[in-house]
């Protein structure tokens, strides 16, 4: 087990290496593609190539590096990893520390996370143990029609139509009928709050939640489905135990095994997902930013955020691959 | 880098449209369900970039900084200069030095005094080379501003560093006494005390000096309201009155400023009745002019928009290929069609609200003649075989540029191809004249005279302009103006200008926004008025109901 | 491992011979189980009906969807126009007919992209081991661990003005975002065939045909590969939905497929807002195309996946 560990964080490491290498080559390029994003601070009011100088060094791209197609800016990715190494993620185009930007983003998507895995834990699999129990009654077919469709309707679209329906039309009843400072006023509204982050996060968190809460019913399902059919499930029955007793600690314990596995990556999926999540509600989340920052070709922004989601994408996947180790006694590494 | 809002792009049409007007939304005071009563007024805002008046450069922080900070002057309603820290307009004797009168007991909201000295200040701040300030362009016309600049750099991008600047200090500001500042132009203007109500020219504190980034985060204003705590990023911007301001007091006692983020506007939490005054985007507009009625407020702005030609292809060279594009554009159609009607049909290089406009320059130019149109571009050379490469920047600028792309292609009998750029793509191919047809080109003003229009656009010579437009009379006129000797002399020669410029048609004026602003029943909608030329409402004359 | 060849091989021989009945066992079965659902049957028509759509057009409107006439936005539906008219002044319909076909086309080429690639680096990972298949894997952590749709957005912002030669404006328009797409969706097809391939190569009839000479390629490709698929053929088309879906997305970003090109994914960003502003139908006939498409081939891949993986049903 403790050879496993250090043979999977070295491969972490190594990952890691070659994520920010490859992240950081194709800002380089897209800069040497696209032309010096300096001359964007002065839009279409003309500028002197000395105007652009200055900004080119106050925003750290005057490398002649970026002007040569192809060059992958070695000295600037020795640079860019030393600051990084003392958590310095640089400033943005308009000036400010990257770290300050990302440190105030990190809150309102841990709430998002949070209302999105008790969705996820709480809903999906709840939904997909019942339907396993209840196999081939309506509440199966209901659960298994109910997944099918929230893989057919794009997230996106989701977002939108629950903003205008929910945020406003039902917000604004919600408001008139009991105040507008009341919870249900608060909860069915149109974008974040920052009074009120866990009760305007609600709703987009549930939606977020819907992202992926398919592949975990059925997962709960069809897992649950198998270890009810198990030998140890059948040799506990035949034991004399009651049915209740068997699922909840035989069946259910071990069908959970998968499960948590697939909660983990779909919230490592789910960290694209806060870029529409978060830019369609006004969020000021990671997503939020890399949303916005993509847009405006915000590049020491969009690196950044990148290359720490990518590590918390590195980290879960880490956490799963171990606890899976510690829970299922059947997987045993070479 | 940012897309710069201000400057009038594609995207600065989305921020003027949602997000950014929605920005100067307005007041709340009474209230319907009782929790507003507390003299606080809610807007929304997009993010804003800056807080710095020598580095605003959008309307989002232009509308802080017109909360927080007062400049010598300011623009009433009319355009016209109107003081405020100074005392009287600027005096001179020969259009090249000019005398500005401060008056007394003004003062920071740290408690410093400004005096002349505080300008000199500010403005060698603001101007000096190695800080890289946007606002530096506004002071070209100084004398000694060449030498505050970054030297050439001697290899081009190579590993040497360009040349320091030569001066620190700007020569031609002086401060003569506290009370009187003197500025000394490189070439007499008569225009140059229009300049003065930009924010660019706005005072900072010597604390705020000493330490930018701090000043940015919490501003040290000197104007009707000061911030309460500080710049919360992408979430809000609060402010209160500040008592001890010597200008003119404001009604409302406190502001609270929500930003909205991405794509999200205001609109959704003003009909939630959690903002005060907001503006609706442009699918929203036609159901709030329903529904609101009579609390929504139109206005002309001096945002316009035209399809720009590259003069210097061949293809477009001849001016009657221009002509006949232009003829073939039913503007009036466009925008009704578009945008529901609620922009000004453009039939001038100058809009309405600049001193200086004049009605119809473009002329025949500018009116719809399909079979005309067609005629004309038959007897030139233009080759209708291949398609017409039509250039934008990626957003909303796309959906603009499109269906002009369908009236030309039906009415012309052309074909096109719409070539989107990433904005640093965009800016750089404009520069470099690279662009091989029409593209969309948007200007909004720097200060409230025609010839702010005209010269920096289509003047400085071929290679001086995005066109590659080149107009002997043209700039010929401009000069003539600049050296006029009153401003409506100047104005006079601006505008023969643009009917020389109008006849050669390097762009072809389409549009002038006008703004939607609806307000809510907080405010009292007879005390709104917005400022044409600064964009935001006159926070002095709003009462909250 | 070395002793006994003789048998190995003569064992090997039979495998060989009885494996592709097995297969087509497996997939016959398939087939008949998939024959007897009827959600099976509605499915490929509505994918059959949808690809025709995709690929011709032409075949089921004669309205040019490009000549937009602006005077005539948001129009309500009359004779020869049968969904009205969009907020540009063009034919909805035949916008509605003309926006299938990117969609259809990049997830095709998305998924056999994917395939080709995934599949390739699969079989090499899986046949060679060793350094090649740490190489591989490493590259698979590599584009794993960065979130699917935030790369793809990444990617498509920085590099979608490259203009690419010899490539017609409708192609131009799809080619940047079906790039991007195999270049993050590669890893599960590479993952899945790499595992399949492991476990057949050890397989005793591969051991059979290597040692009578057959060649590397050969082994891979005729009899490893074979072997490989099932698990590949269930994921089709749900990749295909869930590219669809994709597409849809990075349109609404406008970061996918460009104007004046047309897709089901632009049409409903145009339309969004017009939602609750007195047209909605703008919004609900694309959707309802995309949602229909998208839920076509996400029953028919859970069908093949049933199919061909019983215990799971």
């Amino acid at each position: 087990m403790g050879r496993y560990v250090i043979r999977r964080l070295l491969q972490a490491v190594l990952t890691l290496f070659f994520v920010l290498f490859l992240l950081h080559y194709l800002l380089s390029l897209a800069i040497q593609v696209n032309g010096n994003p300096a001359r964007t601070f002065f839009g279409d009011k003309p500028a002197t190539p000395e105007q652009i100088a200055a900004v080119e060094a106050k925003f750290g791209t005057d490398d002649p590096c970026l002007d040569r197609l192809g060059d992958p800016c070695l000295g600037m990715f020795q640079q860019r990893m030393a600051d990084w190494m003392t958590l310095d993620f640089g400033t943005n185009f308009d000036g400010y520390a990257v770290t300050d930007e990302i440190v105030r983003a990190v809150p309102p998507t841990l709430i998002l996370f949070a209302i999105s895995t008790s969705v996820w834990v709480l809903f999906g699999v709840t939904t997909g143990v019942l339907a396993a129990m209840k196999r081939g009654r309506f509440f199966d077919y209901l659960v298994r029609a109910g997944t099918t469709f929230t893989v057919a309707v794009p997230t996106f679209l989701l977002l939108v139509i629950t903003q205008q329906l929910v945020g406003v039309s039902l917000g604004n009843w919600a408001r008139d009928t009991f105040g507008r400072e009341s919870v249900l006023g608060i909860v069915f509204q149109p974008s974040y709050d920052d009074r009120y982050p866990f009760l305007s996060l609600l709703v987009p968190g549930i939606l977020l939640g819907a992202f992926g809460i398919a592949g975990i019913t059925r997962l709960s399902r069809t897992s649950m489905l198998e270890n009810l059919r198990a030998d140890f499930v059948r040799t506990a029955k035949a034991k004399g135990l009651t049915s209740r007793r068997v699922t909840i600690v035989h069946t259910l314990r071990n069908s959970l095994i998968p499960v948590i596995t697939l909660v983990g990556f779909t919230l490592a999926d789910a960290l694209g997902g806060t870029v529409i999540t978060e830019g369609i509600y006004s969020i000021p989340g990671m997503g939020g930013l890399a949303y916005n920052a993509t847009r405006e070709n915000d590049l020491p922004v969009v690196i950044a955020i990148v290359a720490i989601l990518s590590v918390c994408f590195m980290v879960v996947t880490l956490l799963i691959d171990l606890l899976y180790a510690v829970l299922d006694p059947r997987i045993r590494y070479e | 880098m940012r897309n710069n809002r201000r400057v009038i792009t594609a995207i600065s049409a989305l921020a003027l449209t949602g997000v950014g007007l929605a920005a100067c939304g307005g007041g709340d005071g009474g209230s319907g369900s009782g929790s507003g009563s507390d003299g606080t007024l809610r807007l929304g805002l997009g993010e804003p970039q800056n807080l710095i008046p020598a580095n605003i450069q959008e309307t989002e922080g232009g509308e802080i900084a017109d909360r927080l900070y007062a400049g010598l002057y300011t623009y009433d309603m009319e355009g016209n200069l109107a003081p405020v820290l100074a005392d009287g307009v600027p005096t001179t004797e020969d259009n090249k030095v000019w005398t500005i009168k401060l008056q007394e007991g003004f003062t920071f909201q740290n408690g410093e005094e400004i005096t002349a000295e505080t300008f000199v200040k500010s403005w060698n701040y603001t101007v000096y080379g190695e800080n890289a300030n946007y606002g530096a362009g506004f002071f070209k016309q100084i004398d000694g501003w060449a030498e505050m600049q970054l030297g050439e750099d001697p290899d081009g991008d190579g590993p040497e560093e360009a040349a320091k600047p030569e001066a620190t200090e700007l020569s031609g500001v002086k401060a003569v006494d506290p009370l009187t500042l003197e500025v000394t132009l490189a070439e007499p203007w008569v225009g140059f005390p229009v300049t003065l109500g930009y924010t660019a020219f706005m005072p900072m504190a010597d604390e705020c000096l000493a330490d930018i980034d701090a000043c940015n985060e919490t501003p040290i204003g000197n104007g009707p309201y000061k911030i309460d705590g500080k710049w919360n990023h992408n979430s809000s911007i609060h402010m209160e009155k500040w008592a001890d301001y010597k200008g003119t007091q404001p009604s409302i006692e406190r502001i609270e400023y929500k930003i909205y983020t991405g794509d999200a506007t205001a609109w959704p939490d003003f009909e939630a009745g959690k903002i005060d005054i907001a503006a609706p985007g442009a699918e929203e507009y036609e159901v709030a002019k329903a529904e609101y009625g009579d609390a929504m407020r139109e206005e002309e702005t001096g945002q316009t928009w035209g399809l720009g030609f590259p003069v210097y292809d061949e293809k477009f060279s001849d001016p009657n290929v221009r002509k006949a594009f232009s003829m073939a554009i039913d503007r009036q159609g466009y925008i009704d069609g578009l945008f529901q009607g609620r922009y000004t049909v453009a039939n001038s290089y100058t809009p309405a609200v600049i001193p200086g406009y004049l009605e119809g320059t473009c002329g025949e130019a500018c009116t719809f003649d399909p079979e005309a149109a067609k005629q004309l571009l038959a007897d030139t050379d233009f080759p209708m075989d291949q398609p017409v490469e039509l250039w934008v920047n990626s957003g909303p600028g796309e959906d603009y540029l499109k269906v002009l792309g369908d009236q030309l292609a039906a009415n012309l009998g052309i074909t096109y191809e719409l070539k989107t750029l990433e904005w640093p793509d965009f800016l750089g191919k404009k520069d470099g004249h690279e662009l091989t047809g029409p593209f969309l080109t948007g200007w909004s003003p720097d200060y409230p005279l025609n010839q702010n229009y005209l010269e920096p656009l289509y003047g400085n010579g071929p290679d001086g302009n995005d066109f590659g437009f080149h107009g002997e009379e043209f700039e010929q006129l401009l000069a003539e103006g600049n050296r006029a000797e009153t401003l409506s002399d100047a104005m006079t020669k601006y505008q023969e200008a643009e009917k020389v410029l109008a006849a050669d048609l390097p762009v072809a004026p389409i549009w002038v926004t006008r703004t939607a602003t609806v307000i809510g029943e907080n405010v009292d909608p007879d005390s709104f008025q917005r400022n044409p030329i600064l964009g935001t409402i006159d926070i002095n004359s709003l009462k909250l109901l | 491992m070395s002793s006994d060849i003789n048998e190995r091989v003569v064992e090997g021989i039979d495998e060989e011979r009885e494996r592709p009945q097995r297969a087509a066992g497996l997939w016959r079965d398939a087939i008949r189980d998939l024959r007897k659902r009827p959600t099976v049957i509605i499915s490929l028509l509505i994918i059959l009906v949808v690809l025709a759509i995709g690929f011709f057009p032409s075949l089921f409107t004669d309205v040019d969807p490009k000549a937009c006439d602006i005077s005539r936005n948001k129009a309500p539906a009359e004779p020869g126009h049968p969904f009205g008219f969009s907020h540009e002044g063009c034919d909805y319909f035949a916008q509605t007919v003309y926006g299938a076909g990117p969609s259809v086309q990049l997830s095709l080429m998305v998924v056999t992209g994917t395939l080709i690639v995934g599949g390739l680096f699969g079989i090499l990972a899986g046949f060679y081991g060793g350094w090649v298949d740490v190489l591989f894997s490493r590259a698979v952590d590599v584009f794993n661990s960065i979130p699917f749709l935030l790369g793809a957005i990444l990617l498509l912002t920085m590099f979608r003005d490259i203009q690419m030669p010899f490539v017609g404006a409708r192609l131009q328009a799809i080619i940047p975002a079906v790039i991007t797409l195999i270049i993050f969706g590669w890893t599960s097809t590479m993952r899945l065939v790499r595992a399949s391939v492991i476990e057949a190569r050890n397989l005793d009839y591969v051991h059979a045909a290597r040692s009578l000479g057959a060649s590397n390629a050969r082994l891979m490709f005729r009899h490893i590969l074979p072997n490989a698929v099932a698990p590949v053929v269930s994921l089709i088309p749900l990749s295909i939905a869930g590219m669809i879906s994709v597409e849809a997305t990075l349109s609404f970003l406008g970061l996918g497929v460009r104007k004046p090109e047309i897709t089901w994914g632009l049409m409903i960003d145009d339309a969004t807002k017009w939602f609750v502003n007195g047209y909605p139908m703008l919004l609900i006939i694309p959707s309802a195309f995309l949602i229909a498409t998208v839920l076509a081939f996400v029953l028919l891949g859970d069908a093949i996946r049933d199919a061909l993986d019983p215990k799971l049903r």
